[in-house]
């Protein structure tokens, strides 16, 4: 079961009219994954979410939850439970009622509803706030009433939409620990949607990056932050230096000087580079590769230095600097050398 | 609250501007109050005190005696009752169809809500006896109906209970009533996200539920105004009864000759303030049964 996934979309696609919100794409969620779903506004991805959770029919495609195809169910008919980015509270209702709502509907007892939300409630540490209505929350409050609501009906795939959007910066920082805690101790299946690129990896198993309409890449935060396959996940999540190459018979050349060898089709091609793997007048032996630039620009941030510099074919490259290593200072029209290992950049696709 | 934890001086001025608040709505109140008290109290307690009056040859003599309200509860009582039957169906007719029609501009209408709404303004527009005579045109003897039914040789004679009767009053009544209706619940639809009822959907609600869970407990305000307004427009009118009714008679009517034809205006205010009362109970009854109204 796992290895096709929990839930799957087989050739899924949205369109109005002529306009694509979503590519027919593919793509398998495994059993207690915690799965970011990312990319810029307009990127698809909230349509992608209410696809799974049956709020959007797709224009074409299947959908599978758990081996059943769920394609023609409407939202109150899926397994899936979905906590949206304005939690959709019942106002009319209290905390208590709110979260029981669900389990009512399915006609449960009365002592199971009670008890069952008693235990949601503590798992979202909500104990205190049952009795209350819901215009008397604070904003975190309320999102742990959502989830709650989500949680309590054990759904064999809890969405989120921008779960945390509306939230504090603090407040958020303390959801974020909140919802892994919780989907460490339920062992559920999350799938959340996000614009925010710390967020997805901070809280995500597996983040799959969305484009205009396309699913662009998916993967481990490591392999999606490392090993970006193209310009668009390069430069969407964290920041990197995309730089100009050409190959020629097996060796490659930037734009800005300095070369090295790689196997493939000559041609125009693109090189990754984080900031935080340069190295800023490497000693001799410890970089595969180096440029020549000057210094345009030195921002200390604290827990680092931020250096811009200015490379010869016109270009720029940022580099960040460990803060405490005095020999790395460097003032502005300095020339210097920067330097990185082989398997710490990146060719791009594109 | 806020007030407390700001400083001395601050909560002085805070009161101040607080009492001058308070003054400022007694002056724009005042108007509306003396209007009100000129145009409908006094009037009211007026005819209160006419309605235990009694009529002696032709002149109205006053005197104390419950003789007007025996009548109206007697002698009256059936045609209360019937006006209060249709009066009751008219307005729950309208609040459920303006219900629709509001949940439809709110949530399905997409960009074309603001047209749909002017559109269901601008029947009020229309006017009301130009109503009253468009549904003569359609459902009248010599009206659409009819002669289509009889051009196509399906009745031999023009059906008169099509027009004449209370269903015709009903149908008038709804048709004019229904702006009523959407207006004060579609501004308490307005209120309710989007989300509320997909998450009641998601949560597992049918499209019922959600209709009797989310959407009625929390439109409470708006169905109670708009059944409200309907049902008082009904209850009282006149003239509708009198055009589209045929032979029926509405307690309106009885009130009106009253003061006209039969020239009894102390009777005439005992059967208004009797239909005042039976009013305020029902809407009182109505808006008791809205509160009753959880989620189960």
């Amino acid at each position: 079961m796992s290895e096709n996934g929990l839930v799957r979309l087989e050739g899924v696609s949205v369109s109005y009219g002529t306009f694509h919100a979503l590519r027919p794409l593919d793509l398998a969620i495994g059993h207690g994954d915690f799965l970011a779903i990312l990319g810029p506004s307009g990127c698809g991805k909230t349509t992608l979410l209410r696809a799974i959770g049956g709020f959007q029919r797709p224009t074409s495609g299947r959908i599978l939850i758990d081996g059943q195809d769920v394609t023609a169910l409407g939202p109150e008919k899926r397994p899936s439970n979905t906590v949206f980015q304005g939690y959709g509270l019942f106002p009319h209702l209290n905390v208590r009622q709110n979260i029981g709502y669900g389990l009512r509907i399915a006609s449960r007892g009365r002592p199971e509803i009670a008890r069952e939300v008693e235990h949601i409630a503590a798992l979202v540490r909500l104990q205190e706030y049952l009795d209350r209505p819901i215009d008397k929350l604070s904003g975190g409050q309320r999102q742990r009433v959502a989830l709650a609501r989500a949680l309590v009906m054990r759904p064999k795939v809890l969405l989120l939409d921008e779960p945390l959007a509306a939230l504090d910066l603090k407040l958020r920082q303390t959801m974020q620990e909140e919802l892994r805690r919780i989907h460490r101790e339920i062992g559920g299946t999350f799938v959340f949607v996000t614009h925010d690129q710390s967020e997805a990896l901070s809280l995500a198993t597996r983040i799959a990056v969305m484009n205009e309409g396309h699913l662009v890449q998916i993967g481990s935060p490591e392999e999606i932050y490392q090993r970006p396959q193209s310009r668009f996940v390069a430069t969407f999540l964290g920041e990197a230096n995309v730089l100009a190459a050409t190959r020629r018979a097996g060796q490659v050349t930037f734009a800005a000087g300095g070369s090295f060898a790689s196997k493939g089709a000559d041609g125009d091609i693109a090189i990754a580079v984080r900031p935080e793997v340069i190295r800023i007048a490497p000693s001799p032996g410890t970089a595969d590769l180096t440029l020549r630039g000057q210094v345009r620009d030195r921002l200390y941030l604290g827990s680092h230095l931020r250096y811009e510099i200015g490379l010869a074919d016109g270009g720029r490259l940022v580099a960040a600097a460990d803060a405490t290593d005095r020999r790395n200072l460097h003032a502005p029209g300095d020339e210097i050398t920067v330097g990185w290992a082989h398997d710490a950049q990146v060719l791009l696709d594109k | 609250m806020k007030a407390s934890r700001l400083p001395d001086g601050q909560v002085i001025r805070d009161g101040a501007m607080r009492i001058r608040g308070q003054w400022s709505v007694a002056w724009m109140m005042t108007p509306v109050a003396i209007i009100f008290t000129l145009l409908f109290i006094l009037p009211s307690l007026n005819y209160f005190v006419l309605s235990f009056w009694r009529v002696a040859a032709f002149r109205v003599v006053p005197d104390f005696s419950y003789a007007n309200y025996a009548r109206a509860l007697g002698q009256h009582l059936p045609v209360l009752l019937y006006t209060f039957k249709l009066a009751l169906l008219t307005a729950m007719m309208t609040t459920v169809l303006g219900f629709l029609l509001a949940y439809v501009i709110r949530f399905r209408a997409g960009r074309l809500a603001p047209f749909l709404l002017l559109v269901t303004l601008l029947t009020l527009f229309g006017g009301y006896l130009m109503k009253v005579y468009a549904w003569k045109t359609i459902l009248g003897n010599e009206g659409v109906i009819n002669t289509a039914l009889l051009g196509l040789g399906l009745i031999d004679q023009p059906i008169t209970s099509l027009f004449y009767s209370p269903g015709a009053v009903v149908v008038t009544l709804v048709h004019f009533l229904l702006p009523f209706a959407v207006l004060p619940i579609f501004s308490s639809l307005r209120g309710v996200e989007e989300a509320e009822i997909e998450s009641a959907r998601d949560l597992g609600a049918s499209g019922w539920r959600v209709v009797s869970d989310i959407l009625v407990p929390r439109c409470r305000t708006g169905i109670l105004a708009a059944f409200s307004l309907c049902f008082l427009a009904a209850v009282g009118d006149y003239v509708t009864p009198a055009i589209v009714g045929g032979t029926i008679s509405m307690f309106g009517r009885i009130i009106e000759s009253q003061f006209g034809q039969a020239f009894n205006a102390p009777l005439g205010a005992a059967l208004s303030f009797v239909m005042l009362f039976a009013s305020a109970l029902v809407l009182l009854t109505a808006s008791l049964l809205l509160r009753l109204w959880r989620p189960r």
